[in-house]
């Protein structure tokens, strides 16, 4: 189950990475398609693995997930603390 | 306006304790040259670009403010360790804590 999460979180980080970088470089070539298809395609990616992680292993956001009982998002660890990266 | 995800950009692992990188990396958070200082010179920055191109780069160059938060758990991360050596029990204490909850 951690192994699953940390797994599933080290995936989401390499996405998020890249996501990053191709709308830095969108923002300054706002035409070029090619990048435009990578880019929706590692969203499209992402978004479904961080739908299967805050299923799994607890939200990321504070504001876009349904909350059982009780609230988790007080739960360690947090990504400064050990294990929580 | 700002969106907290609960994660880091980039992972951070640090095996030994370091004082001095300590002081080191919390002066590229808070220093005259910080990130700090430079996000929030971006975000001033925006509002009279007139270019749309970098009128976005400078908001989300900005927003990279989310790098701050990686780079403070390297620090924290980095004293923390220094400090488990100077009181051996730190990790204990902090462990019984969480049984004992």
């Amino acid at each position: 189950m951690i192994e699953n999460c940390q797994e599933l979180l080290r995936r989401i980080q390499i996405l998020d990475f890249n996501i990053i970088d191709l709308h830095l470089y969108l923002d300054t070539h706002p035409y070029d398609q090619r990048a435009i298809n990578i880019y929706n395609n590692y969203v499209r990616q992402v978004l479904m693995l961080k739908q299967q992680y805050q299923h799994m292993c607890g939200p990321l956001t504070a504001n876009s997930f349904i909350s059982g009982y009780p609230w988790p998002w007080i739960n360690e660890p947090w990504p400064w603390e050990r294990g929580g990266n | 306006m700002w969106l907290y995800e609960k994660k880091l950009e980039y992972p951070v692992k640090i095996k030994n304790s370091n004082p001095k990188m300590a002081k080191f990396i919390i002066s590229q958070y808070g220093g005259p040259d910080g990130e700090l200082a430079a996000s929030l010179r971006y975000l001033s920055q925006r509002f009279s670009m007139p270019v749309p191109e970098a009128r976005a780069i400078l908001n989300d160059i900005g927003i990279s403010f989310s790098k701050l938060l990686t780079i403070k758990p390297i620090y924290s991360n980095l004293i923390v360790k220094f400090t488990s050596c100077v009181i051996p029990n730190l990790y204990r204490i902090k462990k019984a804590i969480q049984i004992h909850f």
